[in-house]
C-alpha cells in the first residue's frame, strides 16, 4: 500500500482546533503554580520540618552500625538494605551481616531493614553527635508479606498491608536459580495464581500469551500491560515474517537475569490507576539496583549450558498396509517391495533423517556488578545467550547490556537512570500451519510411499534438506531508557516524575534461494521458484511520561491520610516497511536491489493516551486502610464522540491480627481485604475511523496506477470496554509461620465489551466494525498455600500449592445475535451467549439406532444437525505444586508439578492423520469399518476435539551451594552449581503428544494442535558465582 | 499549627489538580497520524476522479481474477489436489457458508459492485465529470452485478434481503443500458466501453432467457472486439492469481480429465503431469485461448502478467448463436471454431449442433469465468446437466450437488435482513 496523504485523525482534529494549547507551556504553568504556592508555604510553615534545610543539623552527625541475622538460625544475612528513608542514606550488610551508616544527622530517625523474603523491620532511633549507635536486626522470614513494599502506581512506598487487593510477586532470581526456564514469559509459569500462560510452540525464540483471570474481551486486549521500572514496555511481535504458531514477543528479549522481581496486578479492582488500557491487568517488572551505604561492590557471574530435545516418545507412529497394488508398485511404494499383501509398514516421523531434527544446544552467560556508596548506587550487567531449536534452522540469540544508576545529591532529591540495550537474533523455521512445515509433511506421509514432490519417502510436501535451505531471521535492537526524579520538598510530600522511552528497531528477512528443486509457498503468497527475498523494517516505540505525587497527613495519632494524584501520558507507534524481491537469478544475490521484480508495503499505527488520577487513603492505627480513587482517561483510539471516561475504585485492608481482641490460637497474622474497582480496555488505534486507502490497478500498457480502495468501516461512537471487579480475600499465617495462605475470590464483569460486528460485504467494506455491545464475566478462586513443615539448618522442606479456577462466560452479545462460529481448520469455536469465549463445539457423524452411519445420497457420511458443546478452550482449573528440600544448608532439590485442566483442544494432527489413513486407528485390520469411516470423514470434529487435561513435570532442579570455606580462598564470596530440567514429562489422556500448543501463538482465541512443535524438553547445568 | 498544615497541603493539592485539569484540556497531544488513509469527505474532491475510477478498475480486476480460480473449480474445468478443506469442499461441490473461497469470491465481487456504483454517484456530483468515467463506472457496475447474478444462488444488495439471481441480472441490465446510453460521444474509449457493455448486456439477457434482447444487444459488436482484464507482476494484488500456483513445482490445480489431451491449441496443458500437494498427478494448463498472449502456434505458460479477455466479439457471436438456435449461422461458427481447434468440420443440426456449440464455447472460453454460468444455464434452460457427478478423481469422495456460490457467513452474520 502506498501512502497517499498524511492526515490528522479526524476525531481529534476538531478537538485540536477547539483547544490549541501547548503542552510544554502548560508544563511550565504547572511548575510555576507549584513553585509559587510551595515557596511561601515552605518559608512560612515548614522550615523545621524540611530535611536538608536545617543548617544546624548538617554540622553534627553520628554513626549507626549493627549486625543483621536470621531469626530462624542466627546466621548472618548478606545484602540486607538498612536505610533511613527520609534521608536517603543507608548501607548493605556484608558477608558477616554487619553494616555501618556513617554521617547520620543527629536527631530521631526511622531506620528500616529490608530484604526480599523477610519481614521489613522499622526502628526509631536517636542519633547523637559523634557517637556510634549500635542497632542490630533479627529478621524473620516473610510469611504473608504484609510489610513488603509493592508497586501501586502512586508515588512513594506502599506496604502490602495497605493494599486492598492481592498483589503477587515473583522472585525472578529464585526462579532462575531453581529452573531451566528461558525468558520472562516462562518465569511467570505456574508461579502466580490467576496467571495463565498460553504458549504457542516449542520453537526457540517464540513466546506465550499471558492471561490474568481469564479473557475479559473478545476483540480488545486480553494480555496485561507491562512496565519495567515504571516504563511501559512494548510487548508486540518483533515484526518477523509470519510463521503461524511461532509468535515472537518484545517481552522475552529482556534479559531475565537483570530482573529482581515481577509484580502481578491482576484485574480492574487493582489496576484502576493505570486507566483505559489496564482492564486485563498490569505486570510490573523491577530490575536489580545497586545498594546504598558504605562503599561496596559485588560481582555476580552466571553461566548455564544445556540442550533442548523433542523426544521420540512425543511423536506418533504412522502406518500403511501393503495392498496388492502397492506390493506390485515398487516405484510408488518402495517400502512395500518384497512384502506380502496385508503386511503393515510403520515408522516414526522425523526419526530417520538426521537433517530433520537435532538436539539444540543452549548456553547463557551473564556478568553483573552492583554497588554504591552514600550518594550513589549502580547496577551494570551484560549477558549473552543462545538457544538452538530442535530444527536445524531455528535459533534464538540474545545479548543485553543494562546500567541502572541512582544518585542522591540531596537528602530530599534522588535521580534514577536506567539504560538498557538488548539485541535479539531469531531464526525461525517455516512450518506450523503451512504445507512447507516438516510436521505436516511427515505426519501425513504414507510410510510406504515414495513422493515425487519431495523425492523421498516419509515426507509428502517438503523434505528436511529443502526445509533447511530457507532462512527466516529477525534481528532486533532495543533500547529502553528511563529516568525518574523523586523529590520530597517536605516531609509530607513526595513527587515523582518519570520519563521512559522504549524503542525497537528490527530487520526481518526471509530468503528462498533460486534454482531450488522445491519451491515453497510462504505466507507472502508469492512464487519463489526463481528465488525470493523479503525484508521488513519493524519499528515500535513507547513513550511514557508519568508524574505522581503523594501527600501524607497525620490527622491524629491514629489516623493518617495519604492523598495521591498524578498524570500519565503514553504514546506508542508501530510501523513496518516491507520490500520484496522476486527472481534473484543467482544464489549469490541476496539484496532487494538485485531482484528482477520488486514490491513494497508499509503499515503504521499510532496511539496516544492521557490520564489523571486522584486517590485518598485513610489508615487507622496502621491496621485498617480504606482507599478510594478515581481515574480519568482520554485516548486517541476513542471515537470522535467520546472525550473522557472515568474509572472509580474503593478498597479496604484490615490487619485483624493486630487487634487486641484477636486471639485466635495458632494464627500468627491475618489480614482481610476487599476491593472494587474499574478499569478500561481501549479499542485499536484506528478502529473508530472510516477510511479509504489506495491500491494499484494495471493499465493496458502493463504499468500500474494508484487506485482507490475501501479499507475500514469505523465506528465514531467507539469507547473503551469497562471492566468492573470485586475481589475479596484474606492473607493468613499460622502455626508459627509454618503455613501461609493467600486466598482470593474475584468476580469481574466487562461491560461495553467490544464486539466485532461483521460488516456485510454487500455494503462494500469487508471485515468487521467494533461496537460496544457485549458483556463478559470471569469469576474464580485463587489460593496460594505455603507449608514449611520442618525447617532447620540441617534439613528443611517447603511445599507451595498454587490453585486457580476460572469460569469465563459470554453473558451477552448485547444485540441478541446468533453465535459467531469460527475456527481455522473447521468451525470448532463459538462466541455464544452463556458459554465460555471461544468454547469448543464439535460436529458428530450421524448414526442410526443400530449404530450404523447414516449416509448421504452420494455415499458420504452425514452429520448431526446441531453441533455439540464440548468445553472451554482454555484451562478452567490450574494447580501448581512445588516442593523445595534443603539439606545441610548446601543442597536444594526443587520439583514443580503443573496441572491444567477442565478444557479441550482440537487435535488437528490426528484429525488429519486419520483422514490420510496413516494412523493405527484407521489402519488396524480389526477396527470397526464404520468407526474408521467416521475417523476419516473430514466433516466431523467430534472425535478430535479432545479433553486436554494434563500434568507436567515442569521443573526439577538440584542445586549445590559450595561451602564458603572452599571458595573464599579463591576470592569468591559464594558459589553454587545446579542441574535443571524443564518440561520433563507429561501425563494426559489427550490423544496427541502435547495439548499445550497452539497453531498460532499470537492468536487470542483460535486454538488447535496442528503443525506446531510441542513444548521441548530443556536440560541445563549452571554455575553461579558472587565475588 | 495543625490547621496551617492542612491548609498548606490542600493548597498544594488544589494547585496541582488545577494544573492537571488544564493539561486534560490539551487534546492536541492526543492527535495521531494515519498516513495510509483517505477520509471519506476527501472523496468529494473532483481531483480524485482518476483515483476513483482506477479503484473501479482495480476492484473488478481483482474480483474477476479471483473468480477465474473459484468458478473454474466449481465447474468441470479444473480439479484440485489441495489439502485445504476449503478447496476440497469446493471441488466436491459441497459449500458451507464459512467456506473461505466462497466468501472471498463474494466479498471481492461486492466490493467491485459497490465501488463502481458509488463512483457513478460521486462523478455525477462533480461539476464537470468525464463522461467516459461515468460510462466506465456504469459498465463495471454492470459486470460486477453480472458476475454475482450468473454465479450466486441469491445475492443481497447494500445490506438488504437476499434477492434471486434474476433480480441481480436485471440490475446488471440497467447498468449496462446506462453505460451504453452514456458512452455516446463517439470517442474510441466510449466505443470500447459501449461494446463491452453490449456484450455484458447480451450475456445477462441470455441467462435470463431473453433471447431476442440478447441478440439485439450484441449484434453490432465488431467480431474482432476484445476487452481485457489486465494483470501484472507489479504487485501481489495485480498478479494473475492462478499463475503463482501453476508455475509452482507442486501446483494444486490441474486441468480436469474432461479437458485433458484434446489436442486443441485453445486449451493445451503440460504433457507429463506434475505432482500436487497430495502427490496426485496434476496437468498444468498453458495459456488458453482467451488469455492475453495466447497464440495458436505455440504453447505458452501462464505467467504473473497474463490478463484475460473479459468480453469480445467472439462471445457476441456465441450469444447470437445460442439465442438463435441451430441454424446455418450457428453451424458456421461451430466449424470455424473447430478449425481453430484442429478439428474436422461437422455437419450437425438440432440438438447435436447445439451440443457442439456448447463444446466449442467451453474450449474457447476455458478458465475465463464462463463455464459455471453456462453449465447452470444449460441445466436451467435446456435441461442439459453437464455438472460433474460420480466419484471425484482422487480419494473416496463423490461429487455433491452445489450449483452456485452461496451467501457467505460474513454476510449472514452482519446483515440484519438475512
Amino acid at each position: 500500500m502506498r501512502i497517499k496523504s498524511s492526515r490528522i485523525h479526524p476525531a481529534h482534529r476538531m478537538i485540536g482546533r477547539r483547544m490549541k494549547k501547548n503542552f510544554l507551556s502548560l508544563l511550565a504553568i504547572c511548575a510555576i503554580i507549584i513553585a509559587g504556592i510551595n515557596e511561601p508555604l515552605l518559608a512560612k510553615y515548614d522550615v523545621n520540618n524540611s530535611i536538608g534545610f536545617d543548617e544546624n543539623q548538617v554540622q553534627e552527625r553520628g554513626t549507626i552500625s549493627g549486625r543483621v541475622t536470621d531469626g530462624n538460625n542466627n546466621e548472618p544475612i548478606i545484602g540486607v538494605n538498612v536505610v533511613i528513608p527520609t534521608l536517603n542514606i543507608g548501607a548493605v550488610s556484608d558477608i558477616d551481616g554487619n553494616y555501618l551508616i556513617a554521617n547520620v544527622p543527629i536527631g530521631t530517625h526511622t531506620v528500616v531493614a529490608r530484604f526480599l523474603g523477610y519481614q521489613m523491620i522499622r526502628r526509631e532511633v536517636t542519633v547523637t553527635a559523634n557517637t556510634t549507635l549500635t542497632l542490630d536486626f533479627t529478621m524473620v522470614e516473610e510469611s504473608i508479606g504484609l510489610s513488603e513494599l509493592v508497586v501501586t502506581g502512586t508515588a512513594g512506598d506502599t506496604r502490602r498491608r495497605a493494599v486492598g487487593n492481592a498483589v503477587s510477586r515473583v522472585d525472578a532470581t529464585d526462579v532462575l536459580e531453581k529452573t531451566a526456564r528461558s525468558g520472562i514469559s516462562e518465569l511467570l509459569q505456574s508461579s502466580t495464581p490467576g496467571l495463565t500462560l498460553v504458549p504457542g510452540s516449542g520453537t526457540a525464540g517464540t513466546a506465550a500469551n499471558i492471561r490474568l483471570r481469564g479473557a475479559g474481551s473478545i476483540t480488545a486486549r486480553t494480555q496485561p500491560i507491562i512496565y519495567i521500572d515504571g516504563v511501559r514496555l512494548n510487548t508486540a511481535s518483533l515484526g518477523n515474517f509470519d510463521v503461524f504458531g511461532q509468535a515472537t514477543s518484545g517481552l522475552d528479549i529482556i534479559n531475565a537475569n537483570d530482573i529482581q522481581s515481577i509484580e502481578v496486578i491482576k484485574g480492574p479492582a487493582a489496576s484502576t490507576l493505570y486507566g483505559a488500557e489496564a482492564a486485563a491487568g498490569v505486570i510490573q517488572i523491577i530490575t536489580k539496583k545497586g545498594a546504598l551505604g558504605e562503599q561496596n561492590m559485588q560481582w555476580s557471574f552466571r553461566s548455564e549450558v544445556g540442550q533442548t530435545d523433542w523426544l521420540e516418545s512425543m511423536r506418533p507412529t504412522n502406518y500403511a498396509v501393503c495392498t496388492d497394488a502397492r506390493v506390485n508398485n515398487p516405484t510408488g511404494f518402495p517400502l512395500c517391495a518384497g512384502k506380502s499383501p496385508g503386511d503393515i509398514i510403520s515408522h516414526i516421523p522425523l526419526s530417520d533423517d538426521p537433517n530433520a531434527l537435532r538436539s539444540g544446544m543452549m548456553h547463557n552467560q551473564s556478568l553483573s556488578v552492583q554497588g554504591g556508596s552514600q550518594q550513589y548506587a549502580y547496577y551494570i550487567a551484560g549477558s549473552f545467550g543462545l538457544e538452538n531449536g530442535v530444527y536445524h534452522n531455528n535459533y534464538s540469540e540474545k545479548g543485553s547490556l543494562r546500567a541502572n544508576f541512582q544518585v542522591f545529591p540531596m537528602d530530599n532529591l534522588d535521580f534514577t537512570a536506567t539504560l538498557n540495550y538488548n539485541r535479539s537474533d531469531i531464526g525461525l523455521p517455516l512450518g506450523d500451519n503451512t504445507a512447507d512445515g516438516l510436521i505436516i509433511s511427515s505426519w501425513l506421509a504414507n510410510p510406504a510411499q515414495y513422493y515425487p514432490t519431495t523425492r523421498t519417502t516419509g515426507y509428502f510436501t517438503i523434505n528436511p534438506t529443502d526445509f533447511n535451505t530457507y532462512d527466516n531471521t529477525t534481528v532486533t535492537d532495543r533500547y529502553i531508557l528511563g529516568g525518574t526524579v523523586n523529590y520530597r520538598p517536605f516531609t509530607w510530600m513526595e513527587n515523582r516524575l518519570r520519563v521512559g522511552y522504549d524503542l525497537s528497531n528490527g530487520i526481518a528477512e526471509i530468503y528462498f534461494p533460486p534454482n531450488n528443486p522445491f519451491a515453497a509457498r510462504t505466507s507472502l503468497g508469492l512464487a519463489n521458484d526463481d528465488g525470493l527475498i523479503a525484508k521488513a523494517l519493524p519499528r515500535n516505540s513507547e513513550l511514557t511520561l508519568d508524574y505522581s505525587a503523594t501527600i501524607n497527613y497525620s490527622v491524629n495519632e491514629d489516623i493518617v491520610t495519604n492523598t495521591s494524584f498524578g498524570a500519565q501520558y503514553q504514546a506508542s507507534t508501530r510501523s513496518r516497511t516491507v520490500g520484496i524481491g522476486q527472481d534473484l537469478g543467482s544464489a549469490a544475490v541476496r539484496s532487494l536491489g538485485s531482484a528482477a521484480v520488486t514490491s513494497s508495503d508499509e503499515s503504521y499505527v499510532e496511539q496516544k493516551s492521557l490520564g489523571f488520577y486522584l486517590q485518598e487513603q485513610v489508615a487507622f492505627q496502621d491496621k485498617l486502610f480504606v482507599t478510594a480513587a478515581v481515574r480519568m482517561d482520554n485516548n486517541s483510539a476513542f471515537g470522535s464522540e467520546i472525550n473522557t471516561v472515568f474509572y472509580p475504585k474503593l478498597s479496604a485492608s484490615y490487619v485483624i491480627s493486630d487487634e487486641d481482641y484477636f486471639d485466635v490460637p495458632l494464627i500468627n497474622e491475618m489480614r482481610l481485604r476487599a476491593a472494587w474497582g474499574q478499569a478500561g480496555n481501549a479499542p485499536g488505534p484506528f478502529d473508530a475511523v472510516q477510511t479509504y486507502g489506495t491500491t494499484a490497478t494495471t493499465l493496458p500498457n502493463g504499468t500500474s496506477a494508484s487506485a482507490l480502495q475501501y479499507v475500514s468501516f469505523g465506528n465514531p461512537d467507539l469507547k473503551p470496554e469497562r471492566g468492573s471487579e470485586i475481589e475479596v480475600g484474606f492473607d493468613l499465617s499460622m502455626l508459627d509461620n509454618r503455613i501461609d495462605i493467600e486466598a482470593t475470590y474475584y468476580n469481574t464483569t466487562t461491560k461495553d465489551a467490544l464486539i466485532s460486528v461483521p460488516i456485510p460485504p454487500s455494503i462494500g467494506f469487508s471485515g468487521s466494525q467494533l461496537q460496544n455491545l457485549g458483556e463478559i464475566s470471569n469469576q474464580g478462586f485463587e489460593l496460594l498455600l505455603n507449608v514449611r513443615p520442618y525447617t532447620s539448618s540441617i534439613f528443611s522442606i517447603e511445599h507451595t500449592l498454587s490453585l486457580t479456577t476460572n469460569k469465563n462466560e459470554l453473558v451477552s452479545f448485547g444485540d441478541g445475535r446468533a453465535p459467531v462460529i469460527f475456527g481455522v481448520y473447521a468451525p470448532v469455536h463459538r462466541f455464544q451467549e452463556g458459554y465460555p469465549l471461544a468454547g469448543f463445539w464439535a460436529t458428530r457423524v450421524q448414526r442410526d439406532g443400530s449404530g450404523n452411519i447414516v449416509n448421504a445420497p452420494n455415499g458420504n457420511p452425514t452429520v448431526e444437525a446441531e453441533q455439540i458443546y464440548m468445553g472451554s478452550a482454555l484451562p478452567t482449573r490450574e494447580i501448581g505444586f512445588g516442593t523445595t528440600v534443603s539439606l545441610f544448608g548446601n543442597f536444594q532439590l526443587y520439583v514443580l508439578l503443573d496441572y491444567k485442566g477442565g478444557h479441550y483442544q482440537f487435535n488437528v494432527k490426528d484429525w488429519r492423520r486419520d483422514r490420510s489413513g496413516v494412523s493405527w486407528e484407521t489402519v488396524n485390520p480389526a477396527a470397526d469399518p464404520d468407526d474408521v469411516r467416521e475417523l476419516r470423514f473430514a466433516g466431523q470434529t467430534y472425535q478430535h476435539v479432545q479433553e486436554a487435561d494434563f500434568i507436567k513435570l515442569r521443573d526439577v532442579s538440584l542445586r549445590y551451594a559450595v561451602p564458603q570455606r572452599f571458595v573464599t580462598r579463591l576470592g569468591i564470596r559464594s558459589a553454587s552449581v545446579s542441574v535443571s530440567g524443564h518440561n520433563l514429562a507429561i501425563w494426559t489422556k489427550y490423544g496427541g503428544a502435547d495439548p499445550e500448543v497452539n497453531f498460532h501463538g499470537a492468536s487470542t482465541f483460535d486454538r488447535n494442535d496442528s503443525w506446531t512443535l510441542p513444548m521441548v524438553r530443556r536440560v541445563s547445568a549452571s554455575l553461579s558465582l558472587q565475588f | 499549627m495543625k490547621k496551617n498544615m492542612m491548609f498548606k497541603k490542600i493548597s498544594t493539592l488544589v494547585a496541582t489538580c488545577l494544573t492537571l485539569v488544564l493539561l486534560a484540556s490539551c487534546d492536541d497531544i492526543l492527535s495521531v497520524n494515519d498516513p495510509g488513509a483517505i477520509q471519506s469527505d476527501q472523496l468529494n474532491d473532483p481531483a480524485l476522479e482518476q483515483l476513483i475510477i482506477n479503484g473501479v478498475y482495480s476492484e473488478f480486476q481483482f474480483a474477476f481474477n479471483y473468480m477465474t480460480l473459484s468458478a473454474s473449480i466449481l465447474s468441470d474445468e479444473v480439479y484440485t489436489d489441495h489439502t485445504n478443506i476449503d478447496h476440497r469442499e469446493f471441488a466436491l461441490f459441497e459449500i458451507r457458508p464459512s467456506n473461505a473461497l466462497n466468501s472471498a469470491t463474494y466479498t471481492n465481487l461486492q466490493k467491485a459492485r459497490v465501488s463502481a456504483e458509488d463512483a457513478v454517484e460521486r462523478f455525477q456530483a462533480f461539476d464537470n465529470p468525464n463522461p467516459v468515467h461515468i460510462a466506465e463506472a456504469y459498465a463495471y457496475a454492470g459486470y460486477a452485478n453480472l458476475m454475482l447474478g450468473l454465479h450466486f444462488c441469491t445475492v443481497p444488495i447494500n445490506g438488504g434481503p437476499a434477492q434471486p439471481w434474476q433480480e441481480i441480472l436485471n440490475r446488471a441490465v440497467t447498468h449496462f443500458t446506462s453505460a451504453i446510453n452514456t458512452a455516446t460521444g463517439g470517442s474510441e474509449a466510449e466505443v470500447r466501453i459501449a461494446n463491452m457493455a453490449r456484450v455484458g448486456l447480451g450475456r445477462a439477457h441470455l441467462q435470463l432467457g431473453n433471447d431476442q434482447q440478447a441478440i439485439s444487444a450484441v449484434q453490432n459488436v465488431p467480431a474482432d472486439f476484445e476487452f481485457y482484464v489486465y494483470r501484472s507482476s507489479n504487485s501481489s494484488r495485480e498478479t494473475n492469481l492462478n499463475a503463482a500456483q501453476w508455475i509452482s513445482s507442486d501446483p494444486w490445480l490441474g486441468v480436469d480429465p474432461r479437458f485433458q489431451n484434446l489436442n486443441d491449441p485453445r486449451l493445451r496443458h503440460i504433457e507429463q503431469p506434475k505432482f500436487g500437494l497430495n502427490s496426485n498427478p496434476v496437468y498444468v494448463p498453458f495459456k488458453p485461448r482467451a488469455y492475453q498472449g495466447w497464440t495458436a502456434e505455440e504453447a505458452q505458460p501462464i505467467d504473473l502478467n497474463t490478463g484475460y479477455i473479459l468480453s469480445s466479439g467472439l462471445e457476441a457471436r456465441y450469444i447470437i448463436a445460442e439465442a438463435s438456435g441451430a441454424n446455418a449461422q450457428t453451424l458456421a461458427l461451430v466449424n470455424e471454431r473447430r478449425a481453430v481447434g484442429n478439428q474436422e468440420p461437422v455437419n450437425l443440426s438440432g440438438g447435436e449442433l447445439m451440443a457442439e456449440l456448447r463444446e466449442q464455447k467451453a474450449r474457447d472460453f476455458f478458465l475465463t469465468v464462463h463455464r459455471l454460468a453456462d453449465l447452470r444455464r444449460y441445466l436451467d434452460r435446456y435441461g442439459v446437466d453437464m455438472f460433474p457427478s460420480g466419484n471425484y478423481p482422487f480419494g473416496n469422495s463423490a461429487y455433491g450437488s452445489a450449483r452456485c456460490f452461496i451467501i457467505p457467513q460474513s454476510e449472514l452474520s452482519g446483515n440484519p435482513n438475512l
